[in-house]
């Protein structure tokens, strides 16, 4: 035999059946006595099963290899161990296996055929999770609860702003409650004076129909004036005022007099006792008289009932709300 | 063709072993050096039994010697390659019948659970070759699985990185590696026998 190169490409074909009778039989008669020749040939058997498992014969090798060289059944139990250290050679590389007792890279006390360090190590195969995957999914779990800590705190915020707007929106509605019952009320009130408006209207074309000498004794004047005025800031005695009503009166035209004011206009109120409404009118307008000014007040006879009286003056200011000025009191006496 | 077993304790065989060494250690040194080059060829030449065959070869030597046959040779391995050419003939012309645990398992008849069994074999083998893994050093299989890892088509530059990282050359590391396979292989098929 010659170089070494040369015999392995002999052995290659040897192994897989491609020498000719007479080439098998000299080089198995070489082999037979030379013990280095066999010595390689075995080596190269070894490699032609690894190379196969790992997928490095060319095609025509891999034909030979299987129709030739796997008839022996100890070659296939060979194969069959080169195929699943290489798989498991591969696994552990790729990281898809680890190893918790990894080696060291330094191979330099390497102890061939030593069955005596038999320590266990815990190994996981295909499936397990590689160490920096590990290492990643720690990462990931970390940042995940930082996001979680801060989605939590943002939560207690927008709790807190929603109970804050809860309350605010309860105070409103009440406020809008409040705002919508006076409302309601300041239209009661010029519902009411809208119709008080239509009686006086009818009278009063009632009584323009009716012959000069008849409107004399159907209207009833009166003056009331600042003497009977009672005011809410000065004070003063109370004195009641007598109003005489005839039955054929039909209209008792009342005329105050209230003091100099800066008040726009003036809200008169007519009531029996404190809750029974007797007249009412808003948006009065005083008219000047010499030194003082002068409102008047219309009412129908036929609301004049017998009986004590209080007349409640506020005055309207060009903004805000009305203000008491003082209050006259009236005694109705029907004949 | 009856089952060739080797006469290892009758006068046909030792015979043979005078035959081959007047010197008795030297002998037996010389018979398992030629019966393993037999089995070998044997193997080979597609025999399905190929160390029985190399048994009967002997066999068939050895009572040659014992019945007095004159041999005229100055090389015994040469003598020994010509009757194993016979025996193997013979196992051309004859097949014996194949032991059903020696058959392919391509050439078995498919059942419906063959696929199932293929994988609990591959996995009894995966299994065995953990547990003897375990059984090495750190170091021998770190160095076992190196190798099998590598790229094979950039074997030389890869196992002369190896070997550099060892400190050896070369052809220590090779050797190296086909003693750690043996060793890790006669484990696992232990193994998987049981």
């Amino acid at each position: 035999m010659s170089s070494p190169n040369d015999n392995h490409s002999l052995i290659v074909d040897y192994l897989l059946g491609r020498l000719s009778e007479t080439e098998l039989d000299r080089f198995e008669r070489d082999y037979l006595t030379n013990e280095n020749l066999f010595n390689e040939l075995q080596e190269v058997e070894e490699e032609l099963i690894d190379d196969y498992a790992s997928g490095a014969l060319t095609a025509d090798q891999r034909v030979s290899f299987e129709k030739y060289f796997l008839r022996s059944s100890q070659r296939q139990e060979k194969l069959a161990f080169a195929t699943a250290i290489t798989e498991r050679a591969r696994a552990w590389q790729s990281g898809t296996l680890v190893s918790t007792e990894r080696p060291p890279r330094d191979l330099t006390s390497v102890e061939l055929s030593d069955r005596s360090n038999s320590k266990l190590h815990s190994v996981f195969w295909k499936g397990s999770v590689p160490a920096w995957r590990q290492w990643v999914a720690i990462a990931a779990a970390v940042v995940l609860a930082v996001i979680i800590g801060v989605l939590w705190l943002r939560n207690r915020e927008l709790q807190r702003q929603l109970i804050a707007t809860n309350a605010n929106y309860a105070r409103l509605r009440q406020e809008a409650d409040a705002q919508s019952k006076i409302t309601a009320e300041t239209k009661a009130e010029l519902s009411a004076e809208q119709q008080q408006t239509q009686m006086l209207e009818s009278q009063v074309e009632q009584l323009q129909t009716s012959p000069p000498d008849d409107i004399r004794d159907t209207i009833v004047n009166l003056l009331l004036g600042l003497d009977y005025l009672v005011g809410i800031t000065r004070g003063g005695e109370k004195k009641v005022r007598t109003l005489d009503v005839p039955p054929k009166a039909r209209l008792v035209r009342l005329t105050l007099d209230v003091p100099a004011s800066s008040f726009e206009s003036f809200n008169i109120l007519l009531r029996r006792g404190e809750k029974n409404l007797v007249w009412r009118r808003s948006g009065l307008k005083a008219r000047p008289a010499g030194d003082r000014r002068k409102l008047s007040l219309s009412v129908p006879a036929e609301h004049l009932t017998a009986g004590d009286y209080e007349l409640l003056l506020s005055g309207v200011p060009s903004e805000g709300d009305a203000e008491l000025v003082g209050r006259y009191y009236l005694k109705v006496q029907r004949r | 063709m009856a089952k060739y077993k080797l006469e290892s304790q009758g006068p046909a065989f030792q015979a043979l072993l005078n035959w081959l060494n007047p010197d008795r250690d030297c002998a037996g040194e010389e018979y398992v050096r030629l019966h393993r080059r037999l089995a070998k060829i044997f193997e080979a030449r597609g025999c399905l039994r190929p160390e029985e065959c190399a048994d009967e070869t002997f066999n068939r030597v050895g009572r040659q010697v014992l019945e007095g046959k004159e041999i005229r040779t100055d090389n015994p391995a040469a003598y020994i390659d010509g009757v194993a050419r016979l025996v193997l003939r013979e196992q051309w012309s004859k097949p014996a019948p194949e032991r059903i645990e020696e058959v392919s398992a391509n050439r078995l008849p498919q059942d419906p659970n063959v696929e199932a069994s293929a994988k609990s074999e591959k996995e009894r083998w995966h299994l065995c070759l953990e547990t003897c893994l375990q059984q090495l050093s750190p170091e021998s299989r770190q160095l076992i699985l190196d190798y099998y890892a590598e790229d094979k088509t950039r074997k030389i530059e890869t196992r002369n990185r190896m070997a550099r990282q060892l400190g050896v050359a070369t052809n220590v590391l090779r050797n190296r590696i086909f003693k750690l396979r043996n060793s890790l292989r006669g484990c696992v098929a232990t193994c998987v026998a049981r």
